[in-house]
């Protein structure tokens, strides 16, 4: 956004709206879906990552120009490994990554095939970004740059080599997400969501409950 | 991991909270150097937005932001609408800190009032989602109105939107009143209507209403919106009565009642003989305020001829008062008026009694139910109140009992029913000399005294009067009688220049400095202070005397 | 495929039914090694919700007699044997499908009137399940190739679930088309819709096409807003797992067979604005819910009053014969016959939980029940618990000088555990008790083309219909549509539940008070789409 008057509102400070939006992150075993959300959002990333040791529900905000953005990001959990994923995962996803690891072709098959369900599953204005991580292993490579990237315009996906490991491209898939998702005025409340999420903090009604 | 949240120690905490303070500190700073040296630059509106998000109620930070808005306003409307729409976005934020934020919503008004478009509509709803989130948001009512106001909003929408408000829930005594501001603009009486709403409005109202208090009779949103409907609407102040009075030699007053307060120059202009010339009335008010009901003027006239004295208001007939020849007294009710305001319409009579039965069921629902006796008192008041007096004193007695907390409020609202029924009487019988008097009847206080501003002789004895200070409209009594009250203060009878008796038999007056007030009553010939602490003084009778050296009688035991 | 999968567990569950996932979330939760399996291609066995062709799968897979599983076999220790499980599609009966719209799309606006009021075709897939007669369908097959495609496409997605599906499309099964046509059906059908203005007439082909759409409950549940299950999902975190709504009004039948739908006042709110109620009946209504929300702080004004009937306190209440059937029907849901202590219970746990999310006291998860099931398996698996679908369960390894269970047998390879957890439904039939104390639900799933109570907004209804005036037994309805995303827009799913072991019979004095089958019905009911009845063996009273 170009910067169209001498008095600009100045970026960030928390100012503006705030949108939320649920992620998922898609791939098969290992590619290092949890690695990629644990460096996003803690900056962290741990050579042995325990497999399937999913982050199941965390949360990271992005600032945009005027508003801020914040993920609500779920993880597998590990039930994608038995092909046990439940369908309950996309319901009202509005961003996916689809994770694949350049070092091995299957997993970008499988990638494929997540888009496909997801294209199937998931609402159709999702936002999916297609991830090949493990960028820094780039001699190891088995997945062409260009094949990736022609696949993702031919399914207009966002298109990104990244590395949980040097950081590469971690911010930037989940700021280009953003910049994608289409953030209503209804900022009152920020949330996007259609019903209601139940709260340890939710009123208990008192004794007059049944009268208010 | 796993969604569980990392706990950080307390002096992790400490030590973050230590440092935001510290970079706030810096930030507050940096904002009033620039405003000192008047840079008001991008840097600026940063520093200000991340402060005020943060801490909403600081008063400068918003004016700085403001000032520095200003010194960048581009002469382009676009951009200059375009920077204002990013206020109203970085309003919300602060909001978010702080929804009840005096500064955040003090800004938003001055960012509406800048606009040169100003996007009302979406301010309309931003206000229903804040009333959502707190309906008694007083700010945010407050805003509304604003709004509504500045978008020429139809109060039609408005009154919608506090129907649902009261719908979702009966105790938003916030929708409640603004449906009461709101009503007389969609449905307004014809001129004549002693109601705040037209009828067919009223009704329905009525109906709402009754099946809120029926629903929970114990909120008291919808009875305090029941009473507003039942209540009349005093019509503007009106003159009631005009007089003279002749008090002695040639002195006499002239006195004009009004129905409300009303400042001086209400009064109407007059003339004496036909001239207005000669020296200017002077209008005085007997408590000395600037809006009274009682207004009077020293008018000295021989009684041996005829004066005929000329009151007009624009708009109203002349009202003329024959003085003289034997006449000393000259007084003219001009309002054809019922003490407590005018006779009840048909329709009014019926909703009335409707709203009456639907209580007296309610009663016997829920007895002991206060707003239901409360109501019940208003409306027999209003119906016929010398008809359903003893029933009216029953639940003022009973509520007194109930609601012991405002044991005083109900005496003063008996008091002023009793007032009511004998001013009424008194009225009546008023051709037979000019006394006034209500004995035994356990008053709080003297209402309606502008009402007794001509009469001569007036008796409240065996009462329980503490205060007697609305007593000074009694301009024209000559004979005062107050035995048997709680009275320790005299000085509101300083200005009844005609008082020539005054008893305060078996009051509370302790000290002899109270009946210093006295001495400007140039008239008082008898004073009764019996059975007052006074009079246990030594030296009491001599002290008294003087003091008052004019007096003829003094009655001490 | 999983050559890496450990077969040493502390605990395994069997079938994603929400007890058992309950089960499971609370074991990994406190650190057990857990194995949670289902032998089905999607999780919440009898408490699944399904797509439309989904649905039309459980129906085949519950009416046809399963071949045997063999027992498999294994190396077994001395006092080892392997004892067989039952299969939980044998405790439906009674299951019937029934389409009461043609196949294909009419032709559009037809000069002929009567053409324009759809044939009913009626695909009949009868079968009282078990061991009992199959009655294989006797459809009027038209010889149209386009209905031979759409079983086609049904064929080529035989499986709903998401991890399926991928199989399927990683099998180069050209997926892309019928999302295609998907979209361009719901368009054609909108501009349709726009165009007579009047209601939507349906085919099979196009609900089919809009399969994605459906969430539809086996058993839908509700939750009350302040009940164990809300508080567990709080406390547990699961919670935000799960979107809910309200349900937004609750309603009463008053009268035979002629009466009417009423919508119940229940809070404060509802009493002030509602119109089925007068003036002194609102007072009334409220201070007996005040009272009723707190009625065991005032043991005197009950004494006399316990141990009789509800309707007599009621009615020493003064409550009006209106209030008492708001009361004892739809409030309490207890009917008239219920005694006092029972009634002031039931009725205190309706107000208990209402005005906390909503204006009534229960909640609906959106996208249907199933998601329930699913939420607790997804806990467990953030807490390292294995999840694997299509897992058929052999036979058991029991142990029986110990009468323990030692494990399980799952396509011939041996899973051992300490604990093993399985519903009644699973169990091997030995294993329950004989004493018949179990009881039959007959259940019914309706796809409508409106609401049964049209409203300006989408509502989510609960009606009890109460066991008197005809009606043999009370009924519990629930309402739902698009906006909890159970079925597409301009449809509503009506679920039926009673006690009873026929549901077509039990269910049918309601079905015909509140909805038609007819095409060019003049009543305003609405018209029901299609339906399915099915009764299920009831375990809970084990």
């Amino acid at each position: 956004m170009a910067q169209r008057t001498s008095v600009q509102r100045p970026s960030g400070g928390g100012q503006g709206k705030i949108c939320q939006f649920k992620l998922v992150l898609l791939g098969e075993s290992a590619v290092g879906k949890s690695s990629l959300v644990l460096r996003f959002v803690k900056g962290q990333f741990h050579e042995y990552q325990e497999s399937t040791i999913g982050a199941a529900f965390l949360t990271q905000t992005v600032c945009l120009d005027d508003t801020t953005v914040k993920f609500e990001i779920w993880d597998t959990a590990g039930q994608e490994r038995y092909h046990s994923l439940a369908p309950m995962y996309y319901r009202g996803a509005q961003a996916a990554i689809v994770v694949y690891d350049i070092t091995n072709q299957d997993t970008f098959g499988r990638a494929k095939t997540w888009v496909k369900e997801l294209q199937r599953q998931a609402s159709p204005n999702i936002v999916i970004a297609l991830a090949g991580n493990k960028a820094d292993l780039a001699n190891k490579r088995m997945v062409e740059y260009e094949e990736a990237q022609t696949y993702a315009e031919e399914n207009s996906l966002l298109f990104m080599e990244t590395s949980a490991k040097t950081a590469m491209n971690v911010n930037d898939i989940f700021l280009a997400i953003a910049k994608k998702l289409p953030k209503s005025d209804n900022s009152a409340t920020g949330s996007q969501r259609e019903g209601m999420t139940l709260r340890p903090s939710d009123p208990t009604p008192g004794p007059a409950g049944c009268c208010k | 991991m796993h969604g569980r949240l990392k706990i950080k120690t307390t002096a992790e905490q400490a030590a973050e909270k230590k440092k935001e303070r510290e970079e706030k500190q810096k930030l507050y700073l940096a904002g009033l150097s620039k405003r000192a040296s008047g840079t008001y630059d991008e840097e600026c509106l940063k520093t200000t937005a991340q402060l005020l998000a943060a801490n909403p109620d600081a008063t400068t930070l918003w004016n700085i932001r403001r000032e520095a808005l200003l010194a960048g306003k581009s002469e382009d409307e676009e951009s200059w609408s375009e920077v204002l729409q990013g206020e109203l976005k970085m309003i919300v934020a602060c909001l978010g800190k702080n929804h009840k934020s005096y500064g955040a919503w003090h800004h938003r008004c001055w960012v509406m009032e800048n606009f040169p478009n100003p996007p009302w509509a979406a301010e309309v709803k931003l206000c229903d989602n804040y009333l959502k989130l707190d309906e008694r948001n007083f700010h945010c009512w407050d805003y509304r109105r604003f709004v509504v106001a500045g978008s020429k909003q139809q109060p039609e929408d408005e009154l919608k939107a506090s129907q649902q408000l009261i719908e979702h829930n009966l105790s938003n005594y916030s929708a409640w009143h603004y449906r009461s501001k709101l009503l007389p603009l969609v449905h307004p009486p014809p001129a004549t209507s002693p109601h705040p709403v037209a009828e067919q409005a009223l009704i329905k109202e009525l109906q709402m209403v009754v099946e809120a208090v029926f629903t929970d009779p114990s909120d008291q949103s919808p009875w305090f919106f029941l009473r507003w409907l039942v209540g009349r609407q005093e019509k503007g102040p009106r003159l009631l009565q005009v007089g003279y009075i002749h008090t002695q030699g040639e002195a006499g007053k002239l006195v004009c009642v009004f129905s409300q307060p009303v400042p001086q120059s209400a009064v109407p202009e007059t003339t004496v003989d036909g001239v207005n010339g000669g020296a200017p009335l002077c209008w005085w008010a007997p408590d000395k305020s600037v809006y009274s009901r009682v207004w009077a003027a020293d008018l000295s006239l021989p009684l041996d001829k005829e004066h005929s004295i000329n009151l007009s208001q624009t708009g109203q007939p002349t009202r003329s008062l024959m003085v003289g020849q034997g006449v000393a007294r000259a007084l003219e009710w001009v309002a054809n008026m019922e003490v407590c305001g005018e006779e009840l319409s048909d329709t009014t009579r019926s909703t009335l009694e409707e709203v009456k039965e639907n209580c007296t069921t309610l009663d016997e629902l829920d007895p002991d139910n206060k707003w239901v006796m409360l109501t019940l008192v208003h409306v027999l008041w209003a119906l016929d109140s010398r008809a359903h007096l003893p029933a009216i004193l029953h639940y003022l007695a009973q509520l007194q009992t109930l609601d012991p907390l405002r044991h005083n409020y109900y005496a003063d609202m008996k008091s002023k029913l009793v007032m009511e029924t004998a001013l009424r009487k008194h009225r009546v019988t008023e051709v037979d000399g000019d006394k006034f008097h209500v004995c035994g009847q356990d008053l709080t206080r003297v209402t309606h005294s502008h009402l007794l501003a001509t009469t001569d002789c007036v008796d409240l004895s065996n009462n329980s009067l503490s205060s007697i200070s609305s007593l000074c409209n009694l301009i024209a009594c000559k004979e005062l009688t107050l035995d048997q009250n709680e009275i320790q203060n005299l000085s509101p009878l300083s200005a009844l220049a005609a008082l020539q008796h005054l008893s305060v038999a078996n009051n509370k007056i302790a000290d002899i400095k109270q009946l210093s007030c006295l001495q400007s009553l140039t008239n008082l010939r008898h004073l009764n202070l019996k059975n007052n602490p006074v009079c246990e003084m030594e030296d009491s009778e001599t002290r008294i005397r003087e003091l008052l050296p004019g007096l003829q009688t003094l009655i001490l035991r | 495929m999983d050559d890496d999968l450990p077969t040493q567990y502390e605990v395994i569950v069997v079938g994603t039914g929400l007890v058992e996932c309950v089960v499971a979330a609370a074991a990994a939760r406190v650190g057990k090694k857990v194995l949670h399996i289902d032998k089905n291609d999607y999780y919440g066995v009898q408490w699944a919700s399904f797509t439309l062709k989904g649905a039309q799968q459980w129906v085949d897979e519950v009416t046809t007699t399963p071949a045997p599983t063999p027992p498999g076999d294994c190396e077994l220790e001395e006092g080892e044997q392997l004892v067989g499980v039952a299969n939980p599609s044998e405790d439906y009966s009674g299951v019937r499908q029934t389409w009461h719209v043609p196949k294909e799309p009419l032709p559009s606006p037809s000069p002929e009137p009567a053409a324009a009021a759809p044939v009913e075709q009626v695909v009949k897939e009868e079968g009282s399940g078990g061991e009992s007669t199959q009655v294989t369908g006797t459809p009027d097959t038209p010889p149209a190739t386009p209905q031979d495609t759409a079983q086609d496409a049904v064929q080529a997605m035989p499986q709903d679930t998401a991890q399926d599906a991928v199989e399927a499309t990683a099998q180069g099964v050209a997926q892309e088309m019928p999302q295609a046509d998907q979209t361009q059906d719901s368009t054609t059908m909108k501009s349709e819709k726009e165009e007579s203005g009047g209601k939507k007439e349906w085919s099979q082909e196009e609900l089919l096409n809009l399969s994605r759409k459906f969430n539809l409950d086996l058993a839908p549940k509700l939750l009350y807003s302040q009940g164990p299950m809300v508080e567990l999902l709080i406390s547990s975190n699961i919670a935000r797992y799960v979107e809910f709504k309200c349900i937004s009004r609750v309603l009463t039948w008053l009268g035979g067979d002629e009466g009417n739908l009423l919508v119940v006042p229940c809070s404060r709110s509802d009493v002030f604005t509602t119109s089925a109620v007068t003036l002194v009946e609102k007072r009334l209504l409220m201070k007996f819910l005040e009272f009723c929300h707190q009625y065991d702080r005032h043991p005197e004004q009950l004494e006399e009053h316990l141990d009789k009937p509800f309707v007599d306190f009621l009615r020493s209440k003064k409550l009006t014969d209106n209030l008492i059937h708001f009361v004892t029907e739809a409030i309490g849901m207890v009917g008239e016959g219920a005694g006092c202590k029972e009634g002031l219970e039931r009725t205190r746990a309706f107000l208990t939980s209402l005005g906390r999310y909503g204006t009534t006291p229960f909640l609906f998860s959106m996208y249907g029940s199933g998601e329930l099931p699913q939420a607790f398996c997804r806990l467990c698996a953030v807490f390292e618990g294995i999840y694997i679908l299509r897992k058929p369960v052999s036979s058991l390894v029991v142990h029986s000088p110990s009468h323990t269970c030692r494990g399980l047998l799952s396509e011939g390879q041996r899973f051992t555990c300490n604990h093993l957890v399985m519903s009644a439904s699973h169990a091997p039939r030995d294993y329950l008790p004989r004493d018949g104390s179990t009881q039959g639900v007959s259940r019914a799933v309706f796809l409508t083309d409106r609401s049964i109570l049209p409203h300006e907004k989408e509502q989510l209804t609960l009606l009890r219909v109460p066991a008197k005036e005809g009606n043999p037994i009370p009924v519990t309805v629930l309402e739902v549509g698009p906006g909890t995303h159970v079925c597409p827009k301009d449809l509503y799913c009506v679920h039926m539940t009673c006690q009873g072991t026929d549901a077509e019979s039990d269910l049918r004095v309601v079905v015909e008070r509140l909805l038609t089958t007819e095409a060019d019905d003049t009543s305003s009911k609405p018209r029901i789409v299609w339906s399915l009845y099915f009764n299920q063996v009831d375990h809970s009273g084990m």
